[in-house]
């Protein structure tokens, strides 16, 4: 009877590991998996919003304007109404290139307050679109073109809102040519004195030569291309 | 049953467990499945995102092309002219573009390829068509013609999924308004003479207000030239909206007197002292005057038949006349011809009844005529009025007119006066004559008994004696002549008892109508110098002449003497007809220059530029804030005016003379005060005008296209330029006025 008594202790016991095992098993492998989700609703927020910035115009996205800094006296504001995000991201690009000498990066602000606007513009449409679920980071750049040994033609904007603890959700890209207007880039580098400054000594021409060389290319050539990275992050 | 159970805990449990491994490989198979089609729809949403970057490459290459070769022609719109130039533009816009596209479409094909992204252009040639259509508020939409069987193209790594999207053609929107432009300046360049001709309007109503106003009429280049910068600021504001209120105004400012001109120019001032239809309906009331006094005339004239008729009545041929009558029944009698006998004795006794009437009713025709006359001169004043009233109503906004009236209703020799107390003269001596002649048509109203004496009841007796028996007839004929032959003695006694005051009536009346008809002679006379009419082409000096006239005095007036003054008027009216023709053709149309609110103020604001730029580029980079919001265009404009001329065209400025031809139109009492010059304003090279689509600054460009002169690139609006060739304005001023003026000239 004690041994029949302590056989169905052990019975008991081992029922319970196996159902306790089992249990744990199912809890592991549950089919609800919220994080995938969550992951795959900031994807194709961020792909609708990349297209939205490709489709929408300011107008439907907010407002921007800017003032040239022309001293005049009066009213200078300029107003861009119809032109896509994706198009003020690529203006921007043709507007405020950045020019890397040896490593260092020079900053040309040739048009800062389009840039500023531009950005402020970006951060006012994520807000409205993107940010009461997630957080976001936008970052454009622009692939760097090597205008000569040791001299590189770069842009990169990075419009941001997000807690750096949270997780990164997603990231999702798009890629686009820049249509530069022929002569754009020598019209704004003969001006900017500030950046012949800082020029290496007696490189000055070189510079000039290697830009404009780049200015009449041969037949087609590949464009610089813009890519445009939208990261949402979790809240 | 057993004690222990059916089944041990510990199968029990194994059971479980197997289950449980069973349920967690259906979950991971579940999952697996889930995350391989989240794998395959996230590709596939990539895929569409790199196929809608592919376009937006594309549209963003058509958008830069087109904003590239837009800005290219619409700077030198000018240089397509004639009548296909709208399509020589867009052509040329279409070519331009097309060449920029297709360079841009090899670079995006290479570009993409060089990526290494899964996207693709596929496409054999880069020969692209570009075409431009208008779209709504006039911007561009540029239609993409890409070659056949291009395709965009987009696979997975693996190649599991593969799209290929069809593309040949596209359109996409270039927010720029160049339809809008393009059609806003060919109504600009298409109507360059409406600035002439508020220029002209402008002119005309400094000039009267000068002329009318009393400080005589000054032509002053300054104020030439502002006048006109105000009448291109005008149609530039009513094409575009907008105008170059900042060079109008530091061109003003240049100008001495150009703050009295802006505040001086009063648009209302009638430039138009006569119209040709106003002095027509002036002559017609003249005219319809003048035949009323015709009619007085004739009635007149009547009247003194009458009378005439009255007192040259012969009874003894009368009474000659009554015995063949008689004798006429008898021979009817005789040839048994009753009905005849009858009929001839009643038309015998019906002339004894008239016969007895007959200078009683000469003078009541005389007197009624009398009467009618009355009434047809009061008809003529009447309508004399009603010119005076619409002279009246015309002078309430001309002063010319104003002052016509004055002159025709004032005192001394005003006509209205002369017509009035003739008027009143001629009436009272109708007035006398008809009352005379009335009671001279009483005292002949023949005795009753005349009547009763013969034909009495004879008709009766004797065509009941025709009748009963013609024999009998024949009785009661000669009872009848007997009693007709007293009557007759009677009535010859009757007669002959007047002859003497019928005569004197008749006397009377001829020499009153006579007198009242009668032309009378010129009583006033003044020397003047004759000028040949505005229009004619006189190159005699002028010479002097006597105008002579008739004036009523109070208490002379007559029929005669009035129509000749209003015949008289009526020349001068006729006169005045023409000139106001000639005027009018002279000035003719003008359109209302009125300086508008918004316009004036923006003329008050100060625009500073920077020093190292041109006006031009400064409009370029941030063209000023356009005066209607609506369409919303900015305006930029040169030109150089070189000269103005005036050049004198009246005949007394032909001879030098610093005071106005004048033109003497007596018989109105007015003397009218004509100057004539051919105003001519030259520009030095031509203009320029261009206009910028301020409400889209779209166009990505170098801050200065200049070679000397860089600054950072920014958008700029597109502009449209246009070179006018036109070098001149002119027109004709005339100045026509009832009071004499000065003629000052000056800078």
């Amino acid at each position: 009877m004690r041994e029949a008594g302590v056989g169905q202790v052990a019975d008991v016991l081992f029922f319970a590991f196996m159902v306790v095992f089992g249990s744990s098993l199912l809890v592991l492998a549950s089919p609800v998996e919220l994080d995938e989700s969550t992951r795959g609703y900031a994807a194709s927020l961020a792909r609708s919003t990349l297209l939205s910035f490709q489709q929408a115009s300011v107008d439907e996205l907010g407002e921007l304007s800017y003032n040239p800094g022309l001293q005049v006296s009066w009213e200078s504001e300029l107003g861009l109404r119809h032109k896509t995000p994706v198009q003020l991201i690529l203006e921007d690009a043709l507007l405020n290139p950045q020019v890397e000498i040896d490593g260092r990066r020079v900053a040309l602000e040739l048009n800062r307050e389009f840039d500023e606007s531009v950005r402020d513009f970006l951060r006012g449409a994520l807000d409205r679109l993107v940010r009461g679920r997630f957080g976001y980071r936008l970052e454009a750049r622009m692939t760097p073109l090597e205008l000569s040994s040791g001299v590189t033609l770069r842009f990169d904007m990075v419009v941001a809102d997000f807690d750096e603890n949270s997780r990164q959700l997603c990231s999702e890209s798009v890629s686009m040519a820049l249509p530069a207007p022929e002569g754009w880039l020598g019209a704004q580098l003969e001006e900017e004195n500030a950046l012949l400054s800082q020029l290496p000594e007696g490189s000055f021409q070189w510079f000039v030569n290697a830009l404009l060389s780049w200015l009449e290319p041969p037949d087609s050539v590949p464009r610089p291309v813009v890519t445009v990275t939208l990261e949402l992050w979790s809240k | 049953m057993s004690a222990r159970g059916f089944l041990p805990f510990t199968t029990v449990g194994f059971l479980l467990l197997i289950l449980t491994v069973a349920m967690l490989g259906h979950f991971s198979w579940g999952r697996h499945q889930a995350e391989l089609t989240r794998i395959d729809e996230g590709a596939g949403n990539s895929l569409l995102g790199e196929v809608a970057s592919v376009q937006n490459d594309l549209e963003q290459a058509a958008r830069y092309s087109v904003y590239e070769a837009l800005w290219n022609v619409s700077k030198r719109a000018s240089d397509y002219s004639g009548r296909e130039a709208a399509q020589n533009r867009k052509e040329a816009i279409e070519s331009l573009a097309s060449r920029n596209f297709n360079e841009l479409l090899s670079s995006i094909v290479l570009t993409r390829e060089n990526l290494g992204t899964s996207a693709r252009l596929d496409i054999e040639q880069a020969l692209a068509s570009l075409d431009l259509r208008r779209g709504e508020g006039g911007f561009v939409i540029a239609i993409v013609d890409l070659p056949d069987e291009t395709n965009i193209g987009a696979s997975t790594l693996d190649n599991s999924l593969g799209l290929e999207l069809p593309y040949e053609n596209f359109g996409t929107l270039v927010d720029s308004r160049y339809y809008l432009l393009e059609n806003r300046m060919q109504r600009f360049a298409g109507d360059l003479d409406s600035i002439g001709t508020k220029w002209k309007y402008a002119e005309y109503a400094m000039a009267y207000a000068g002329a009318w106003g009393g400080s005589g009429v000054t032509l002053s280049k300054s104020r030439s030239r502002a006048l006109f910068q105000l009448a291109w600021a005008d149609h530039e504001l009513s094409t575009f909206g907008s105008s170059d209120y900042s060079v109008t105004a530091y061109d003003l400012s240049g100008i001495e007197g150009a703050d009295q001109v802006l505040e001086g120019y009063d648009s209302n001032v009638v430039a138009e002292p006569l119209s040709a239809s106003q002095v027509r309906a002036l002559v017609d009331e003249i005219e319809a005057s003048l035949n009323e006094l015709d009619g007085v005339a004739g009635e007149l004239r009547r009247a003194s038949s009458a009378v005439n008729a009255a007192a040259n009545f012969d009874v003894e041929d009368w009474a000659d006349l009554m015995s063949s009558r008689f004798g006429d029944v008898q021979a009817a009698l005789d040839a048994s011809d009753a009905e005849g006998a009858k009929q001839k004795f009643r038309e015998l006794c019906g002339n004894f009844e008239l016969t007895y009437s007959y200078p009683s009713g000469q003078l009541g025709k005389a007197s009624t005529s009398i009467g009618g006359g009355q009434l047809r001169v009061q008809e003529a004043e009447a309508r004399f009025q009603q010119m005076l009233d619409l002279l009246e109503s015309s002078a309430s906004g001309n002063p010319l007119m104003k002052q016509f009236y004055e002159n025709l209703t004032g005192d001394g020799q005003a006509l209205a006066r002369q017509i009035s107390s003739g008027v009143s003269d001629v009436v009272g001596r109708l007035e006398g004559l008809e009352s005379r002649v009335h009671a001279r048509e009483v005292q002949l109203r023949a005795p009753a008994e005349l009547s009763s004496t013969f034909p009495g009841d004879w008709e009766e007796r004797f065509v009941g004696a025709v009748n009963d028996n013609l024999a009998r007839a024949g009785g009661v004929l000669g009872e009848a002549r007997g009693r007709a032959g007293e009557a007759i003695d009677s009535f010859m006694e009757f007669v002959n008892g007047n002859e003497n005051l019928l005569a004197s009536l008749y006397s009377r009346v001829s020499s009153e109508v006579r007198a009242l008809l009668e032309e009378p002679e010129l009583n006033w006379s003044n020397p003047y110098e004759e000028y040949p009419d505005p229009g004619e082409d006189a190159e005699v000096p002028p010479v002097t002449q006597m105008a002579e006239k008739y004036v009523i005095e109070e208490g002379e007036g007559t029929v005669g003497g009035l129509q000749l003054v209003l015949s008289d008027v009526k020349t001068h009216l006729d006169r005045m007809e023409g000139l106001a023709g000639t005027f009018e053709s002279i000035r003719g149309e003008v359109t209302e220059l009125e300086i508008d609110d918004d316009l004036r103020q923006a003329l008050e604001s100060e625009l500073r530029f920077p020093t190292e730029l041109t006006r031009e580029q400064a409009y370029e980079l941030a063209p000023p804030e356009p005066i209607e919001s609506n369409p919303g265009i900015s305006v930029y404009h040169e030109f150089e005016i070189k000269d103005v001329r005036y050049q004198r065209e009246d005949p007394a400025g032909w001879f030098g003379s610093p005071t106005p031809t004048t033109i003497p139109l007596w018989f109105i009492g007015i003397t009218i005060y004509w100057a004539q010059w051919d105003v001519t304003l030259e520009f030095e090279d031509g203009a320029v005008e261009e206009i910028f689509d301020y409400e889209n600054p779209t166009l990505p460009r170098p801050g200065v296209d200049d070679d000397n002169q860089n600054l950072a690139m920014v958008h700029k609006p597109l502009a449209y330029r246009y070179e006018i060739p036109r070098n001149e304005f002119n027109f004709r001023l005339v100045v026509i006025s009832l009071t004499g003026f000065e003629i000052n000239e000056g800078e």
